[in-house]
Formats: structure tokens, C-alpha cells, sequence
């Protein structure tokens, strides 16, 4: 296993693992939603080929309220 | 109607969708306030907000522009990312830019405001920045691509009104081709038709509708605000002047007031 942050959260995954697969295990997952790896943005279109690494840090942010 | 970045909207009034007492009294304030543009973020998910999934759905429902944000961002690197993270979960070009500079003022940083601007238009965004007053930064801006400009009218969530007419009305009478738009500080209805009458083009608020004691009609009262201080504009005012002019006729003037 490695370790992750996802939203500041400690994650454990199984190496060589995609955002892809990630989303698909997270419990509750949102209806709309972007992801940056380590202050990156990652499209949509790279979630299935970018893998993730031991210490990457995981931002995913869905619609809020907002002024 | 008027012409923002390409669309026809009705409403010369941009209204933010935080700070509501619930998503209710959002989505009915926003429809009393006539608004057609409303400001968004992005945020982490977390179980009392559902993921966003509700609120994302209520503001579509609405069939209004979405201008979403780059709130809490202090550098270039955040700003662009969060940009570029708003575009596919929005699926909009246009982004409001806040790169804040001062934590206690929430002042924008205008350096780095100005290099994300250049970097976020040469990657096709229509950007929305908030800045200050300033003519040269502002002017600066304008050079870097940006048809629309958003200066403060005073501190975020102040509620202080246009705390520098003078700047405001320079920046309208320099930039009379740019799309200006007041954007923070307004408080009160009469904020927003004050720079209505100088001519800016629309006005961005949230908190003084959010956080009164009666949002909805608060909302209201911005909506009639906006459009009488508009007509005001169009109509042109009279100019100021020094000294009384009687505005009855002084011809035919009873004897008794003859002395």
C-alpha cells in the first residue's frame, strides 16, 4: 500500500493505482467534482492514464456557495 | 438588454450565492434580485453540504450564468489551478479572479493578479478580475486582454458603499469601452444605484442580500435600486451647482412677495 492525502485526509491505495480507480472507490462520491494532484490540474480525459504516487496530494472540489 | 462578454443578459446586477440563512432563501432571493449572472466556488466536499450535489442543482434549475470564483487564492499558481478546476466543473470560461494580497483588508494583489491574467486569457478564459481602483493597474489589465474589470467599491463584506467615488468615476470617464462592474463593498441599495448613475455597467454583491434580516426583499430593493439608478444614467443628471435656483416661476410673483 501507499499513502496518499486526499483533502488533507491520510488515504492508504494500492500502488500504481489511477485517479480513475481512486474515484471509484471513494464512498461517497459527488456528481460534480474536479481533481488537482499536488496543485496540478488534472482533466477528466488524463483520470484513467495518471497514476498515483506514494505522497501525492489530492485536492477534489465539487460546486459551493460562493460571493 | 445589454451585451457581457458576448451574452445578452437583462440585469445590471451579479449576485453572489453565499452566506444565506438556507438554499431556499438563496434560490428566492436570487429570483426577486432579477439577477442573470451569480457567483459560485469550488470547495472540498463535506457530508453537511452533500457534496454540493444540492446546491449545484437548485442554481441550475435557475438557467442563470455561472461566473465562479478563485475566492481564498494568494498566488498565481492557486488562482490558475482553481481556474482551470472551475471550467470543467462549471463548464464556463468566464472565472471572477481573486488573488488576495492582504489577509486583513482582502485586498487584491494587483502583480500577481495581473500575471494570472495573462496566463489564464492566453489559455482562453474570459476573465472576470476583481481589483482595485487603481487607473494604471487597471489600465494594465485592459492591455493583458480583459474586456471586463471589477473594482472594488470598498472591502469584501464591508458593506461601506463606493468609499472612493472619485476613482470610480475617473476609471469610467478612462475606460468608457470596458464592461466596469462595482464589484464588493456594496451595503446598500443605494450603493449600487450610485454607481449605477456614474455609469458603470452592473454591480456584484452577496452580503448585504445574504446576511439581511429579509434577504428576499432585501433582493428586491437592489433590483429596483439598479434599475432606477441605470435610468438616472441614461437620462443624464443635472448638473450640480453652488448657488439656489428657484425651480417655481419668479414671473408673476404676488405683490405682497414683491419687496
Amino acid at each position: 500500500m501507499i499513502t496518499i492525502f486526499l483533502n488533507d485526509q491520510v488515504t492508504e491505495i494500492v500502488p500504481e493505482q489511477s485517479i480513475q480507480q481512486m474515484i471509484a472507490g471513494l464512498s461517497d462520491k459527488p456528481d460534480n467534482f474536479a481533481i488537482a494532484v499536488n496543485e496540478n490540474f488534472v482533466p477528466k480525459t488524463e483520470y484513467d492514464q495518471l497514476l498515483l504516487q506514494q505522497g501525492d496530494r489530492v485536492e477534489l472540489l465539487v460546486p459551493m456557495q460562493g460571493g | 438588454m445589454w451585451t457581457l462578454a458576448d451574452k445578452e443578459i437583462n440585469s445590471r446586477l451579479f449576485i453572489g450565492s453565499a452566506l444565506y440563512p438556507s438554499p431556499q432563501i438563496m434560490v428566492d432571493a436570487i429570483a426577486a434580485s432579477g439577477a442573470d449572472v451569480v457567483t459560485v466556488s469550488l470547495r472540498r466536499q463535506s457530508q453537511e453540504q452533500d457534496g454540493g450535489n444540492i446546491f449545484w442543482q437548485s442554481l441550475r434549475d435557475l438557467d442563470i450564468h455561472i461566473l465562479p470564483n478563485t475566492a481564498g487564492c494568494h498566488s498565481v499558481k492557486e488562482a490558475i489551478t482553481t481556474a482551470q478546476m472551475a471550467r470543467e466543473v462549471f463548464d464556463t470560461p468566464w472565472i471572477k479572479l481573486e488573488v488576495i494580497g492582504d489577509e486583513y483588508s482582502l485586498q487584491p494583489d494587483p502583480f500577481a493578479l495581473l500575471e494570472a491574467t495573462k496566463e489564464l486569457i492566453a489559455q482562453g478564459f474570459e476573465v472576470f478580475p476583481y481589483c482595485t481602483d487603481d487607473l494604471v493597474l487597471c489600465e494594465k489589465l485592459v492591455e493583458a486582454g480583459c474586456r471586463i474589470l471589477m473594482p472594488w467599491g470598498a472591502p469584501i463584506g464591508t458593506g461601506k458603499g463606493l468609499i472612493n467615488p472619485y476613482a470610480l468615476k475617473n476609471l469610467r470617464q478612462r475606460l468608457p469601452d470596458i464592461t466596469l462592474v462595482v464589484d464588493a463593498g456594496i451595503g446598500a441599495p443605494s450603493h449600487s444605484a450610485e454607481a449605477m448613475e456614474m455609469g458603470y455597467d452592473a454591480v456584484l454583491l452577496n452580503t448585504a442580500i445574504a446576511q439581511s434580516p429579509d434577504p428576499v426583499t432585501m433582493a428586491t430593493g437592489f433590483n429596483h435600486a439598479l434599475k432606477a439608478g441605470r435610468a438616472a444614467y441614461e437620462a443624464g443628471l443635472m448638473p450640480e451647482r453652488d448657488l439656489a435656483q428657484p425651480s417655481t416661476p419668479t414671473i408673476g410673483t404676488p405683490f405682497w412677495h414683491q419687496s
